[in-house]
């Protein structure tokens, strides 16, 4: 059966409470998700009271403040904290957002957890090697047998058709939002992999697109979208992978 | 794929077919007994109400199915339900022609 309680050892505690604020300034309550192997006990969320004039605007910030100044154990992936490398997506108050370009100037209370609904390393860390195996799984380079002299030449018009899908930085935001890929992401590819495909799909580089095609014409790769949404929902970077997954049906139906 | 096609194609038939049928349904209580028994004997009464039990128990059955494979992971279980669900659906429509038949 698709899973809908969390296993005993899973069950979340509350930890512990740390304060390094006053009453009268301006405070932040932060609650984080914690969870380390090591100890092989469940896991917890941890209370801290910040001062929010401590740190910048943006999520990230507050976490790297409260490692760097509370509790260094504290574990989190972040790289580039632009919004650029994909790195630093987690479930910020309930949405699945990029922490370094989460304003949270107007919040007074956040809550940190994970990427829904998948196997937790360590604190905020998900284990996203399913994911990227996904991903891989779709070929995503350029599949030609044309060997031009220099580089592949695309017209403007062309190129501007991958706008929109190019920009996708694999956070997993998308994947991890989608209830379909919750209750099947052992066989559904999920809406990031499935944007990624279309994208070589109509490449004008490329000439694999029957390939391709047919590759995704499957009960379980594709057709568990149900279009929910949610993808195009959360997605930091305001693209649309459920666009791009019913265009790729769309395809589907004339092939 | 097929069977994504046939839902599309199935839920389009059925907006003309259950409007149809819900006009006549709306109505009912103002249709005399025994003209609501020679029109569901005619042959055009017949016909549209196969069709509109016809198309509802296929796409229900459609629809069934792809709930079943998201939530039953099990195969073996998965697989009797499956079953179970297409069982149903046949017998539900083989039945509705017995009754309609036997009007
Ligand atoms: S489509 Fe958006 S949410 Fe999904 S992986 Fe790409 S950037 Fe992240
Ligand atoms: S549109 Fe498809 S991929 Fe996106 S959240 Fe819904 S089911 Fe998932
Ligand atoms: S740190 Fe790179 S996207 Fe947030």
């Amino acid at each position: 059966m698709a899973k809908f309680t969390l296993p005993i050892n899973s069950i979340v505690r509350k930890g512990k409470i740390f304060s390094d604020v006053n009453k009268s300034e301006n405070m932040l309550t932060v609650e984080i998700y914690r969870y380390n192997p090591d100890t092989k006990s469940n896991p917890y969320t941890d209370t801290y009271l910040l001062n929010k004039d401590n740190f910048g605007p943006m999520a990230l910030d507050v976490l790297i403040y409260i490692k760097s100044k509370i509790d260094s154990s504290l574990t989190f992936r972040r790289s580039c904290r632009e919004g650029i490398c994909g790195s630093c997506s987690m479930n910020i108050n309930g949405t699945n957002n990029l922490a370094c370009i989460t304003d949270i100037s107007t919040e007074t209370k956040l809550k940190f957890y994970p990427l829904p609904h998948m196997p937790v390393i360590k604190d905020l860390v998900p284990d996203l090697n399913n994911f990227y195996a996904q991903y891989k799984s779709i070929k995503p380079w350029l599949i030609t047998d044309k060997k031009p002299e220099r580089e592949h030449i695309q017209s403007q018009e062309d190129r501007s058709k991958l706008d929109g899908l190019f920009e996708c930085v694999l956070c997993a935001c998308c994947s991890t939002s989608c209830p379909s890929y919750w209750w099947n992401s052992d066989k559904y590819l999920g809406p990031a992999t499935l944007m990624h495909a279309y994208k070589w799909i109509i490449d004008s580089r490329d000439t694999a697109k029957e390939e391709r095609l047919s590759n995704l014409a499957d009960k379980f790769k594709l057709y568990r979208c149900h279009t929910i949404m949610n993808c195009t929902k959360t997605c930091p970077k305001n693209l649309n992978p459920a666009r791009a997954i019913s265009e790729i049906k769309k395809m589907l139906v004339k092939a | 794929m097929e069977h994504w096609k046939l839902q599309r194609i199935s839920a389009i038939i059925m907006i003309p077919v259950v409007m149809l049928s819900l006009l006549y349904i709306i109505n009912i209580s103002s249709i005399p007994y025994d003209q609501l028994i020679e029109d569901l004997s005619s042959i055009s009464g017949f016909i549209l109400s196969i069709a509109f039990i016809g198309f509802i128990l296929f796409h229900s059955s459609m629809g069934l199915e792809v709930i079943i494979e998201d939530y039953i992971h099990t195969e073996t279980i998965q697989k009797n339900v499956l079953s179970l669900s297409k069982l149903f659906h046949i017998i539900s429509f083989f039945l509705t022609i017995l009754i309609l038949a036997s009007i």
